[in-house]
């Protein structure tokens, strides 16, 4: 049994020496995520440094891509990044367009997140993302088109330490738990055990929605009708004049 | 005079045996081409098929023709692509068939065309039609024209 002095000098000497060692886990892990990452950027020159390449896959963020089940031939294994795309088209039907989206989310593995009479918001697996921005292009006509990736590489990695020094420090709270000689240190403990647990929920909740933002990227559509959109006169010449013959007009025998 | 007259007759059994080499889907008659196609036919709905036969440059292949088919009539043209599905003409030329939805004076059309590539040559099949009319139709004139000969 200790008294109420010992425990208060036990949790004192626990934080001196805990926070300065959580300072310089999480400035070494920052040291070795970005010597990782430019290493992967870096591909080698000769094949001498082959061998080099293949170490810096065992990097942690390769080997923390590779934790969570995300293919590492695909850039986002390198970089963790979430993607939106936003697409303004005019077509002619636009119910038809909005079906034929929820349907191509569909047949990709994705899903309809949010829809109104003109405009859709699909999720759609990361590696879909672009082969259905080019798939939708066919829809009609593009009027404007926004991509943008957020690269949350940084906060992944500092989340993934937080939660490692944070679980150490719920184990260390525990053992002076265990140890604790009255009800007033008891609470005192707990209070900061709590605390901490909290942390982790926290910490592993935002982990939980990164995982979720990049393995599914977001395609947000709106559509107008094709006529109410002023022409865009945009007809590059072409060696193959016959391919401008081609349509209903010419078939049908359509004059004018 | 003799050998003129057999001139004529082979000729004509030439003629006759290259007209009836595209079967025909039923309720169309085969017609004079416009345009630059090869052969043209058309329903007394007015639904229309056309035959067209192009050079095919150096490394076309078919990816090269669906994209270029594709971009002049969906980016420029303002045509829809309702429908687009791989296909083997005549068992065994791969093509892609490609379905569109246009609109033009208020009127809704279908437009259909095949496009395959066998050597320096690159086919389209091209077939039209107001929507109401062509729709039932559609599966038998897809059958018929998957037989024409691509020479």
């Amino acid at each position: 049994m200790r008294s109420r002095p010992q425990i208060l000098a036990l949790i004192g000497f626990t934080w001196l020496t805990t926070i300065p060692l959580l300072l310089g886990c999480a400035y070494y892990g920052k040291m070795q995520a970005m010597r990782a990452a430019k290493e992967l950027a870096e591909p080698p020159a000769t094949a001498d440094d082959a061998p080099t390449a293949g170490v810096a896959m065992e990097r942690p963020l390769a080997r923390l891509a590779a934790d969570k089940g995300v293919d590492s031939a695909a850039p986002a294994a390198q970089r963790m990044l979430i993607y939106t795309g936003r697409l303004g088209m005019a077509v002619a039907d636009i119910e038809a367009s909005v079906q034929a989206t929820q349907r191509l989310a569909d047949e990709v593995g994705g899903y309809m997140l949010a829809m109104s009479a003109n405009s859709i918001t699909i999720r759609v697996p990361a590696k879909q993302f672009f082969p259905i921005l080019e798939r939708l292009k066919a829809l009609g006509q593009t009027l404007s088109k926004n991509v943008t990736a957020q690269d949350v590489t940084d906060e992944y990695t500092d989340l993934q330490l937080r939660l490692k020094n944070a679980e150490a420090l719920r184990d260390r709270l525990v053992a002076i738990l265990e140890k604790a000689a009255n009800v007033k240190d008891t609470l005192e403990v707990e209070r900061e055990l709590n605390r901490v647990r909290e942390e982790i929920e926290r910490i592993k909740g935002r982990i939980a929605q990164l995982d979720k933002l990049i393995a599914f990227s977001t395609i947000e559509v709106s559509f107008t009708q094709a006529q109410d959109q002023p022409a865009k006169i945009r007809r590059p010449e072409t060696p193959f004049p016959w391919l401008d013959q081609l349509g209903v007009e010419t078939v049908l025998g359509i004059r004018g | 005079m003799t050998r003129i007259m057999r001139y004529a007759l082979a000729a004509l059994l030439i003629g006759t045996v290259c007209g009836c080499r595209y079967s025909l889907p039923p309720g169309f008659v085969k017609v004079d081409p416009i345009w630059d196609t090869r052969v043209r036919a058309v329903s007394a709905e007015g639904a229309a098929i056309t035959l067209r036969v192009e050079t095919n440059p150096e490394n076309g292949d078919l990816a090269f023709w669906e994209k270029a088919i594709m971009t002049r009539l969906v980016e420029f043209r303002g045509y829809r692509l309702a429908d687009r599905r791989e296909i083997k003409h005549g068992d065994e030329t791969p093509g892609v068939q490609m379905t569109f939805d246009y609109q033009r004076d208020g009127i809704d059309y279908t437009y259909v065309v095949n496009v395959m590539v066998k050597g320096r040559k690159v086919y389209c099949i091209e077939i039209a039609g107001e929507k109401t009319d062509i729709a039932p139709q559609l599966t038998a004139i897809s059958d018929a024209v998957r037989k024409w000969p691509l020479s």
